[in-house]
């Protein structure tokens, strides 16, 4: 994740970022996670769950994003990222839930988190391919993200037709004998 | 000996004839010498040592614990996702294998238009004959060629396009597929089980998990390197501190890395460093085929195609291969979400992906990207997709659908943000006018250069043909950040014999 502030700056106009002090003002969140939370907050948790529900939404036999709780898994990926990669991708998670340049770019009154999950699916595609530089850069932050931990997990790989990593026994071999291996020794 | 990080107990001072900072392909081979000629040589290498027994073939454990910033490593508008390694053996632990010698067209090219004397065919023989040997480099046969990589001959037979079986560094290989997430069986011959070993042997200390964060220097001399350990799991510094204090100082953690640990360092080569960095950047069209290919199983690449390598002096041109398709990273080369996802995921076993490598850097208003620092002190790498790479990209979109179809699949899928669905030439159109560039469709680098360019000029070059830094005399570069442009094949090689050539020079100026 490489969402810079400057980057913000120079494409997000000033409404967006201004808007992000907005969100305050509508109040509650539409999910809670489950348990303690090591690099976000419950606000961008819970943003960050909105996203993954509307990416994978599950049905015809998939599980869903919020049945592999995939925003805390994404907690804990998130936080070994570096420091600055961590407060970009909240600001970014922010920058999307934020209900004004919704309103005002999108014509969606409500935060995304609160929007229904198509409406959700469709403002993330509307990002995808946004003339403005920062939202696409969200998006692709975001999937990449979202579609790894989701695709990644095991309960999926029936459903890519992937029958899961072999098993060389690998791991009950004994330990590389680094000299055994040279070439020289001396 | 490798030394853990986590085992040092108190910070530590260290004095050696020769520091080499990082443990891939170059790195690696220098330090076998070195040590082999009685050098008493010291290596940092920021990643863990893994081996087979840490590699469970988990996309999910693997890639975060292998790749460069845990796998999310990328340029900075995020529009091209760059796959580098970070553990011993640097990206030799997780490439895919495919080995070239360099070009003679690309030694012609660096002679004539970056007055590179000595970088010769017939000179750097006697170097990739020495690690061909060792590395065990050989052709990949074709009969053992997975359906994915197959795919590629029958395509480029059908069409009259030259292909054929890529040589790969593996001695018992067991055919699983899954290089990329570091071999389970130690049948890659990764510099884990080769070149460092042989240092070992001769005495080599390389230290893991410690990260060289700047290079002292004063009268035009290195003379240390400052480094930190790192916290394995977080990846985070820890207060714990190695300093060496080397005779001689080589650098070789590999393009991005090296040209930052310069500019971290203060040495900026008259404003050269970080410059010219190379990405041989990726798209590729996928083949929805009757039956199974299995893009998960068999060796990664075994067979490719330079049919459109030159496509003359004012075109960039691209060569053919293709790329595995573990559940991740095949998630990742697309762009959709939701249901549309689920389908492109659920044909997954009947998929198989061919990539485009364009070989950036040949032209003359081609400068590639750069790389630079930030103020918080994290890496940038900025990579402005100009029109003669979105040109590239167009035609190799084309010529790699026809590829595909001429394989047999029943449908090619371009990897755009909306995906092309081609079934027969006269759909092609949609290609014609298909957008390309940043941001229009998935783009992916495994191979970067340059960033240290090579050069007898200090105005437009880093090092010397001998791997010195202008400017200082004990402070080398030996990685893939020396190489003045791409090179049209994969660069593994390229490095290995360059490090053999320059363990002469290094170990001259101890």
């Amino acid at each position: 994740m490489a969402l810079s502030r400057r980057a913000l700056l120079l494409t997000g106009s000033a409404a967006l970022l201004a808007g992000a002090g907005g969100l305050a003002l509508w109040p509650g969140l539409t999910r809670t996670p489950p348990g303690p939370l090591r690099s976000l907050d419950a606000r961008t948790w819970s943003v960050l769950a909105s996203v993954a529900q509307a990416m994978c939404p599950g049905g015809d036999g998939l599980p869903s994003a919020d049945e592999l709780d995939i925003a805390s898994a994404l907690d804990l990926t998130i936080s070994t990222l570096h420091a600055a990669d961590q407060a970009e991708l909240k600001q970014g998670l922010l920058l999307l839930d934020n209900a004004l340049p919704g309103l005002l770019l999108d014509g969606r009154a409500q935060p995304f988190s609160r929007a229904d999950v198509d409406v959700r699916a469709a403002t993330l595609l509307g990002w995808r391919t946004s003339r403005i530089g920062v939202r696409r850069q969200v998006f692709k932050a975001l999937r990449g993200l979202v579609m790894a931990a989701y695709w990644g997990h095991p309960r999926l790989y029936a459903a890519a037709g992937y029958p899961g990593p072999p098993d060389f026994g690998q791991a009950q071999a004994p330990p590389d004998d680094l000299l055994a291996l040279a070439e020289v020794s001396l | 000996m490798i030394t853990p990080g986590s085992e040092l107990s108190a910070d530590a001072e260290l004095s050696c004839d020769v520091c080499i900072v990082g443990s891939g392909a170059g790195g690696s081979v220098l330090a076998a010498g070195l040590c082999q000629a009685g050098l008493d040589v010291v290596m940092l290498e920021e990643g863990p040592y893994a081996t087979r027994r840490d590699f469970d073939l988990d996309e999910q454990k693997a890639i975060p614990m292998l790749y460069q910033d845990r796998g999310t490593r990328s340029t900075a508008d995020l529009a091209i996702t760059v796959l580098q390694g970070r553990s011993v053996g640097g990206s030799t632990t997780v490439n895919w294998t495919t080995c070239f010698r360099t070009p003679e067209r690309i030694l012609e090219h660096w002679r004539t238009v970056h007055r590179i004397e000595g970088l010769d065919a017939a000179s750097l023989a006697p170097h990739f004959d020495e690690v061909e040997r060792r590395l065990n480099i050989a052709p990949w046969p074709e009969e053992l060629a997975n359906p994915n990589n197959r795919k590629i001959l029958e395509g480029a037979r059908a069409l009259g396009w030259e292909a054929g079986a890529l040589r790969r560094n593996v001695k018992g290989c067991a055919d699983s597929g899954y290089c990329g997430l570091g071999c389970p069986v130690n049948g890659k011959q990764a510099m884990h089980l080769t070149y460092i070993p042989d240092a070992i042997a001769a005495g080599l200390r390389l230290y893991s998990d410690v990260r060289a964060e700047r290079v002292e220097s004063a009268g035009g001399r290195a003379t240390a390197v400052h480094a930190v350990v790192l916290d394995r799991q977080s990846g985070r510094p820890t207060e714990r501190r190695l300093t060496v204090r080397p005779k001689v100082t080589v650098l070789a953690g590999g393009a991005i890395n090296t040209p930052a640990l310069l500019l971290r360092s203060g040495i900026e080569g008259q404003g050269r460093v970080g410059r010219r960095t190379f990405l041989h950047p990726v798209v590729g069209i996928g083949g929805l085929y009757e039956e199974p290919v299995l893009p998960f199983k068999g060796a990664p690449q075994s067979v490719g195609s330079h049919q459109f390598v030159d496509r003359g002096p004012d075109k960039v041109g691209f060569f053919f291969e293709s790329a595995p398709l573990q559940p991740m990273l095949a998630a990742l080369t697309a762009s959709l979400i939701g249901k549309e996802m689920a389908r492109f995921m659920g044909a997954l076993p009947n998929l198989g992906v061919m990539i485009a490598l364009l070989v950036d850097g040949l032209l003359p208003e081609d400068d590639g990207g750069v790389v630079s620092l930030r103020p918080d002190g994290r890496i940038r790498l900025d990579y402005p997709i100009r029109p003669f790479l979105t040109e590239a990209m167009g035609s190799a979109h084309i010529a790699l659908a026809r590829l595909t179809l001429a394989a047999g699949a029943n449908e090619a899928l371009s990897l755009h943000h909306k995906p092309r669905r081609m079934r027969d030439v006269m759909s092609m159109t949609q290609l014609a006018e298909a957008p390309y560039g940043a941001h229009e469709h998935a783009i992916f680098t495994a191979h970067q250069m340059g960033g240290c360019a090579m050069g007898p000029d200090p105005a437009s070059s880093v090092v010397g043909t001998d791997h010195r830094l202008h400017g200082v005399d004990n402070l080398f570069v030996v990685d893939g950040s020396v190489l003045p442009t791409a090179l049209g094949v994969n660069p593994s090689e390229t490095i290995y014999g360059l490090a053999h050539r320059a363990r002469g020079f290094v170990g001259e100026a101890v």
